[in-house]
Parts: structure tokens; sequence; C-alpha cells
């Protein structure tokens, strides 16, 4: 039996594997500080003798009618701010900029239709995806996860009502499926999204649980477990479960690329996120029919490519390292 | 030196269907186990040995089933007990010692939580107070530096560790009986001596009663009190150890000693049991150990031979 050590090790020495996490960090932080990366408000500043710290938080009452740039025209001799690297907010509407226009030095990526950053649009839409991702993952690695267990660990009409389940629902056409849900739920936002991908894609986490199930439950330990008279709970959650990690984990990471996926297609087509909130789908979407706006296609959707790239790359070279076989051909 | 009995079982048959017929694996057997006392049970591989030992904790798997005789363990009947009435048991006042110790320990968890573990769930012990007992019987079976054991993985353990590792399991709540599946097969031989050792030594601490599963009679003489010889699913023969090891009677159980290179001298040749335990599909007519026999009459052919006072032979050795 191959220590933890062994896996993380055979796992960084690939080099995909260190992108993947170097890429998925970036954009877990630019999600965790995009108010401190783009905003409208400062991050401090000091206005007619008032010393306002993290505005871009809190957004006090004092400030609320302003913006960095009309701050910086009525600012006094005394008064300074420290402001965002980029200082537009995701909702902030330019009105001296024309609607689509190309990247320049005062938006850096272009504006969109509305004449939003399309850099600080990007920022905050990294949180939209992640939260998607993450949540849905959530979601349906718990439902998958313990249908699998309990079909795997009974057996007889529980495996058979589960087994039949996961086939009936893998025959549906998953986009289709949530596109109409969400077409036909009227106030669908983000956490409908996240409810309806994790509703949905648990199948295939059920499956290899019941699989990896029912490969523990001929083990030895399973037996001496059940000779010591442990409850069926125990042995499940105890003994079953955290052997069966590995797997899980490898469907985790590529639930998240499948998610991440799913949010910006829907996006895409408006049937995701609001248009109040940024998303990298809901981008894209802007560039519908405005094709010479390269600026809305490029960069969004190189921020997609990357994060569920990296996802995938993340989760194959888990699989290869949990799997020993595979692992001498890594190495 | 008889105590009471702690377990009776009586007349237990096992079976498992084979094309819509009833197979029976362990065919009517009879024995009692006493507080403080140590049985054997000794036999080639399909004799019945581990079935008999697992029916014990309500551990025979599909399609093995329990069709007939009586388990009675201290008032309680087993045979038909609903799988509460054997959590009840299991763990607490009967525990397993299995074969292979690296399979029956969970390769994730640190031995000390495995230890610990039925404390926890049976006792309810704190974390605090289990882990401290954890290192306690670590200790107790003999493991160095228990209380840096303790956070050891099973893979980081040499065989006779786990298996000492897994009797610590076993004990840990106190077990009135022990039931020891070969649980020196997997080790060397230097490491088998040291765990029988143990197990003698727990089981005489304790006073508990301790059924012995082996296939090796040449073990059975530092370990039992009491040798049950099993064959084809029956009890053949069941005598004191003394006995067994110097005037076997059953026909079988004499092959059998023949056959374990302990007893012998260097330059003598071993003699080997001929042909094999019959599946349980061909079980012959008869004796089942006749084709086997050398002593074998015509009768043997026809009629089994019923359990009289120590053994099941027509025509036994005296």
């Amino acid at each position: 039996m191959k220590g933890k050590r062994d896996t993380w090790s055979a796992m960084k020495s690939r080099r995909g594997a260190r992108w993947g996490v170097a890429v998925l960090a970036t954009v877990c932080g630019v999600a965790l500080l995009s108010d401190f990366i783009a905003s409208d408000k400062p991050i401090l500043a000091r206005i007619d003798g008032k010393l306002y710290v993290l505005p871009n938080l809190f957004t006090p009452v004092g400030l609320r009618p302003y913006t960095i740039n009309t701050l910086i025209e009525r600012m006094g001799k005394t008064d300074w701010l420290i402001a965002p690297l980029v200082s537009w907010g995701a909702n902030e509407q330019d009105k001296g900029t024309a609607p689509l226009a190309p990247p320049s030095s005062r938006h850096w990526l272009g504006t969109d239709t509305a004449r939003r950053d399309v850099l600080a649009r990007m920022v905050h839409g990294s949180r939209v995806s992640l939260l998607v991702g993450l949540a849905s993952v959530s979601i349906f690695i718990t439902i998958g996860t313990l249908l699998g267990l309990l079909a795997g660990f009974f057996g007889g009409w529980v495996d058979v009502i589960v087994s039949r389940t996961v086939e009936t629902v893998m025959t549906i056409p998953v986009f289709f499926l949530i596109l109409a849900v969400m077409g036909i739920i009227e106030s669908a936002g983000i956490g409908t999204m996240m409810v309806v991908i994790g509703l949905v894609y648990w199948t295939r986490v059920a499956r290899l649980v019941r699989v990896e199930t029912l490969k523990l439950r001929q083990l030895g330990f399973i037996e001496a477990a059940t000779a010591l008279g442990y409850s069926n709970r125990r042995i499940l959650l105890v003994h079953i479960l955290p052997n069966a990690l590995g797997p899980i984990l490898v469907a985790a990471t590529f639930g998240v690329a499948a998610s991440i996926m799913m949010e910006a297609s829907l996006s895409f087509l408006g049937f995701g996120t609001p248009d109040a909130t940024a998303s990298w789908g809901g981008l894209l979407r802007g560039a519908m029919g405005n094709f010479h706006a390269w600026w809305l296609i490029l960069f969004p959707g190189l921020a997609v490519f990357a994060t569920v790239t990296s996802c995938n790359v993340l989760g194959e070279a888990m699989r290869d390292s949990f799997d020993p076989h595979l692992r001498h051909e890594v190495e | 030196m008889s105590g009471e009995a702690l377990l009776r079982v009586r007349n237990l048959v096992i079976s498992f269907a084979i094309d819509g017929k009833d197979c029976p694996a362990v065919d009517g057997i009879t024995f009692d186990l006493e507080r403080g006392r140590t049985l054997a049970l000794v036999g080639e591989s399909g004799s019945g040995k581990t079935l008999t030992a697992v029916s014990i904790l309500g551990l025979v798997q599909p399609p093995g089933v329990i069709t007939g005789g009586s388990i009675d363990f201290d008032g309680t009947e087993l045979v038909g007990a609903t799988t509460n009435a054997f959590c009840a048991i299991r763990g607490r006042r009967v525990a397993m010692v299995f074969q292979e110790p690296m399979a029956a320990l969970n390769p994730v968890m640190r031995i000390g939580d495995q230890i610990a573990e039925p404390l926890r769930a049976h006792l309810g012990l704190s974390r605090v107070a289990a882990r401290d007992r954890a290192i306690d019987l670590l200790g107790k079976v003999g493991i160095g530096a228990p209380a840096q054991r303790v956070d050891n993985y099973p893979h980081q353990l040499s065989g006779g560790m786990r298996q000492r590792v897994m009797i610590a399991m076993a004990l840990s709540c106190d077990p009135e009986i022990l039931i020891a599946d070969e649980p020196t097969t997997a080790l060397d031989v230097t490491v088998q001596r040291q765990i029988l050792a143990l197990l003698r030594k727990m089981q005489r601490e304790r006073h508990m009663a301790m059924l012995f599963v082996t296939h090796d009679l040449s073990l059975v003489e530092n370990i039992a009190d009491e040798v049950a010889v099993m064959y084809a699913g029956r009890i053949v023969e069941r005598a004191s150890v003394q006995q067994i090891l110097t005037t076997p009677k059953h026909p079988y159980s004499r092959a059998l000693w023949h056959a374990s290179p302990a007893r012998h001298r260097a330059g003598e040749r071993l003699q080997a049991v001929p042909g094999n335990t019959p599946g349980l599909t061909q079980r012959p007519r008869g004796c089942p150990f006749h084709p086997r026999c050398p002593r074998a009459l015509e009768r043997c052919h026809q009629d089994v031979p019923a359990f009289d006072a120590s053994v099941a032979c027509f025509v036994p050795h005296s």
C-alpha cells in the first residue's frame, strides 16, 4: 500500500499539474480579492477631512454617489485616495467612453455594449465561475457519493433503484435539460444554476462510488469491521468512504471544470447569470452580433479556457497518481 | 478443570445451494466451548472449519445458509438471530482475529485509531481515554515503543506486528470468546511461535474461551486444551490435545499427524495424505473419508459412522 506522500510527489512531478495548480490558485486569488483588484470605490481614502477605510467593501453613505473618477475630479489639496489596480466597478458605466470601445489606456481590455470595463467584469466574473463550479460540485459529489455508497454496500433493491435511476438520468441530454429548467424558472439566477447543475451531474459520481464500494466491501478490513460489531453507518463513513476518497476527488476536479463550462455556456446563451451579474459567459454573450469586438471574445474566452483546462489537467494528474500502474509511466 | 459451557454448538448444518441442491459444507457439528479453555478446530481446506468459526459471529456469507442445528451463546440462541442481536455480541463478547493481518487492517487509518475504535463505538470512551487504552493494549500485545507506534499506518508495520495489532483490536473490549482463524498462516515461522505464545498468554490472563482454527496439527500442542479434527464438514475426532498427539484414533487424525513436518526427524520421509478433500458436490456415500482411508471396510462405503464418545469411525485405532 502506497502512502499519501508517493501520490503527491508523483503528481507534483508532472509539469502540467503544476501549471494547473498555478492557474487555479491565481483564479481563486482573483475571485477572493476581486473587490481589491477592480472597484469603483477606493481601498483607502481621505475626503473632506474624513478618513474612509475600505470603502470598496463597505460603500459608506458619504461616498455612495461617487466613483473613483468623480472623486478624483472633486478632490481638494488635503484629500487623497488609494485606488485598486483597476479603478472601474463591474457595473460602472463609463459615460466618457463609447460602447464597445477597444482596449485603451483608460479601459485596458476595452468596454462592452453598456460601456462597462471588460477587465473589471472579468475580475468579478471569476467569482461566479468558481462559485458555480464549487457549489455545483459539492452538491453532486454529496448526492453521488451517498447514493453510490448505499447502492454498493447494501446491494439488492437499493442497488436496483439507484442504478436504474442513474441510467435513466444519464439518457437525458444534460445540457438541454438544464437549459430547459433555466428557461422555465423565471427568477433563475446563479443559485438556481448551481442547484440544477448539481442535481443533474451526480450520476457519474454515483456509478464510480458504487463500484469502489463494491470493491472495498470484499476486502478483509470490512469483514473485520463487521466482526467487531460496527454499525453499517460507521463501516460506510469511517472505513469505506475514506478509502474511496481518491476517485471521488478526481471526479470532483473534473466536475469543477464541467460546471464552469456549463455556467459559461448557459450565460452565453442568456439563460445563466442576469445582466447585472458579471460573468465570463455573459461577457461572451456581449460579443454576439458584434464580432468586430474581438476583446469581448478573446479575453473571457481565454479565462474560461485556462480555468477549465487547468482543472482537467489537475484531474488527470490526480487520476494517474492514484493509479500505481500509471504512476510508473509518469516517472 | 471443566467450567460452565459458554458456547454450545449442536448439530450445526451450513449449506450452499448448488444447482438447486443443498450441499452441506458443515454437516452436523457439535461441540462445547468453556471459559478459560481453548478448542482447536483442525482440518484441511474445505473441511468447514472457518465456516463453523464465522457462523458464531453470524458472518456466514450468502449463498451459505445455516440450515439446521443451534448455537447457544451464554443462553442466547444465535441461529436465526437478528443483525442487531449479533451487533451486541460482535467485538464486545465475541471477537475474531483473521488470517491476513494486512487485509484485515484499514490501510488509511492509524493503528491507534483502529484499536481505539471498538472502545469508542462499544464502550463510549472519550477520544483521549480510548487512545490511552490503545497505547496500553499495544504494549500488552508486545509492540515496543507503543506511544510512538500508535500513530503508524498499517503499511509501516511488519506482518507479525500487524497481527499483534489485530489481536489488540480483538481484545480491546475484553471479549469472552476469542476466535482465531489461522492467525499465524500468513506469518514467518519464527513469528508464528511468538504470536501463538501471545494468544495463549492473553487467553490465560483474561480467562477467555478461545476457538483456534488451523490446518496445522503441529501448532495445537502449544495452544489448545482440546482438539476437534474436522473432515468434509464433520468432526471426526475430538480429544484432549495429549491424546490427539500421542494416540490419535481416527485414521484421518493419524494421517494428518504423519503429514506434519514438526514431528519428523531429519532424513525421514513425510507422508502426505493421498487424494484431496472431496468438493461440496462430490461428497461420497458412507464415511466421507473412506476413499482416502487405508483401513476402510466394505461398511465404510455404505454407512456414515456416528460420533461415539470421541471418534466417528467404524475401525478406529486403539
